[in-house]
């Protein structure tokens, strides 16, 4: 009787064990799922607050009583160790090493005599997070704006203005800023902010006024500076936007030309005048390779 | 004996296990108290129910004949974290600041009706008399703040920021060197001045410094009826209101603003 006893303690004080250590492997969940909230909430963790509210399976009696030093130690230790741990999001999207292709299209916002529609492309290479090495090509589509028809009828002027065909750049590309926002509190989407430089050519060509005189090209030497962003859409694809001003000194037809005048005459007397057209464009950027890996895990 | 010590230690056994059977099931019915938890907690709410009060500047963009500089003040309430009304102002500080294109226009006038070659060629004097210019500018409008997020600069420092989309009504008091017509068969005072009320619309961008100082970043549209130059636009060689037409005049604006009360809430 008494070995039947003492064989069945074990299994009694085993079985009692099972209860509370079940309840303890429930209680991690609480800091895993503040983690995850964390996460998506993006402020850093405040782990001495309560995340999930109070416990409603806690005994309120223990709430209530004072709680003994060497447990406020403990507690204040173990906050201590957690304020250590700072939880950081990973990069949505990794670009170091990868080839980024954009088609893109763009309007000239600065002359108010002609308008340009750019249709090109953007070849960058991500030589690491934030800096990028690429070309860029742009063949232009001239628009002569309301205004440049109006100062023949109103003033009986005819304006000296210069079409551009395209420009072509070598650019190099710094990005300072990554942000992330949310779509009404909903949609968490990640966008970074550039700033660009670069050099290259642009090939103008004079409107004459007089419209059957002949024409001459300028091939201008084009300093550019631009800003704008990417917004984080898949692995592979982004959208992006961006503003850019080319700096390059034009040839414009000389007011003192004369009909049936020499056209090399002409375009040695042509008026230089620097000149700054200011794009606004949207692109899509397309990635090589199409996917990235991190190189440590979650 | 052994019969009923065994089945006093079944029970004891059952009653020891019970507990831990119930813990589990309360685990399986329990609710994730994430369940419906907001997307972000501990938000601090940089909007909602406060005042805005901004002063800058501004600048025109691709003005014909004039540049403007403005001098801005901007009231706004956010009823909420994404809807905000706002009251804004500007004074032309640059009256005088002609464009490239007013300039070179202007240099290729004759500087008198003697000197010109074609009777319907203005003078240096009236063509720019002419010319309108923005003296003071006034919006009220809606404004809406779909994104609010954050963003780091050079790793280093960290802003929240938002960005609005506004909307409403716009007046633009135009004023010009020349009180009477340029034109030599007009029937009314060419330079189209006075108070032009039409539509507004832009957008903006809030970068908080801190809990109460941002930066405000706004690029607007005000679209009034009106005669830039002065001049007739339609061919019947007099201007008149039948000259006028929808201008887009693109302001953009950068503001220090304040907000009040200057501590934000913060969201549970």
């Amino acid at each position: 009787m008494r070995r039947l006893f003492l064989g069945l303690l074990p299994f009694i004080g085993l079985s009692i064990w099972a209860s509370p250590g079940q309840a303890q492997q429930a209680a991690p969940n609480t800091p895993a799922k503040a983690a995850e909230g964390d996460l998506a909430n993006e402020p850093e963790p405040d782990l001495s607050s309560e995340p999930l509210g109070e416990d409603p399976l806690a005994d309120p009696a223990a709430k209530k009583a004072p709680a003994a030093k060497p447990a406020v130690d403990a507690q204040a230790k173990a906050k201590a160790a957690a304020s250590d741990i700072v939880v950081i999001p990973r990069r949505s999207f990794l670009k170091a090493g990868r080839l980024e292709l954009q088609p893109l299209t763009g309007v000239s916002v600065n002359d108010v005599l002609i308008r340009h529609w750019g249709f090109g492309g953007d070849l960058n290479y991500f030589l690491s997070e934030v800096f990028a090495v690429g070309l860029q090509g742009m063949y232009f589509v001239k628009e002569r704006t309301d205004r440049e028809g109006l100062v023949g009828l109103q003033y009986n002027r005819i304006a000296t203005i210069n079409r551009y065909h395209w420009t072509a750049a070598l650019n190099f590309t710094y990005l300072p800023v990554y942000g992330k926002f949310s779509l009404f509190n909903k949609y968490i989407m990640h966008w970074e902010g550039y700033i660009s430089g670069g050099v290259g050519m642009t090939k103008t060509e004079i409107i004459p006024r007089r419209s059957q005189d002949e024409t001459f090209s300028t091939n201008a030497i084009t300093a550019n500076l631009g800003a704008g962003g990417r917004l984080y859409v898949l692995d592979w694809l982004t959208f992006n936007v961006g503003l850019r001003d080319y700096v390059f000194n034009d040839k414009f037809e000389p007011t003192s030309r004369v009909p049936g005048q020499d056209i090399a005459t002409v375009k040695k007397n042509a008026d230089d005048q620097f000149k700054n057209n200011v794009m606004l464009y949207i692109g899509v950027g397309l990635y090589l390779p199409p996917s990235f890996n991190y190189r440590s895990p979650r | 004996m052994i019969k009923k010590t065994m089945q006093f230690f079944s029970a004891l056994v059952l009653a020891a296990t019970l507990p831990t059977v119930a813990s589990a099931q309360e685990l399986v019915d329990r609710k994730s108290p994430l369940a419906d938890a907001p997307a972000i907690r501990h938000r601090v709410e940089l909007r909602d129910k406060r005042f805005e009060a901004g002063v800058g500047l501004g600048s025109s963009i691709a003005a014909e004949f004039y540049h403007a500089v403005f001098v801005n003040l901007r009231l706004a309430f956010h009823i909420n974290d994404w809807i905000t009304i706002s009251g804004t102002f500007g004074q032309n500080v640059t009256p005088s600041l002609k464009t490239g294109t007013a300039e070179q226009l202007v240099r290729t006038l004759p500087d008198s009706a003697t000197e010109a070659t074609n009777t319907n060629t203005v003078t240096k004097k009236n063509a720019l008399g002419a010319m309108n210019r923005m003296g003071q500018i006034l919006g009220l409008q809606a404004e809406l703040s779909p994104i609010t997020g954050k963003m780091a600069l050079f790793s280093k420092l960290f802003m929240h920021y938002d960005v609005y989309t506004l909307g409403g009504v716009g007046a633009v008091n135009f004023t010009a060197d020349l009180d009477k017509c340029a034109m030599p068969k007009a029937d009314e005072s060419c330079p189209d001045t006075g108070m032009k009320i039409g539509a507004n619309v832009g957008l903006g961008m809030h970068a908080f410094f801190n809990d109460w100082l941002a930066l405000n970043l706004e690029i607007k549209d005000m679209l009034v009826k009106t005669n830039r130059a002065g001049q007739d636009t339609n061919g019947d060689t007099f201007a008149d209101k039948n000259d006028l037409s929808l201008t887009h005049n693109l302001i953009f604006g950068a503001n220090l603003a304040f907000f009040f009360p200057t501590v934000p809430k913060i969201t549970d």
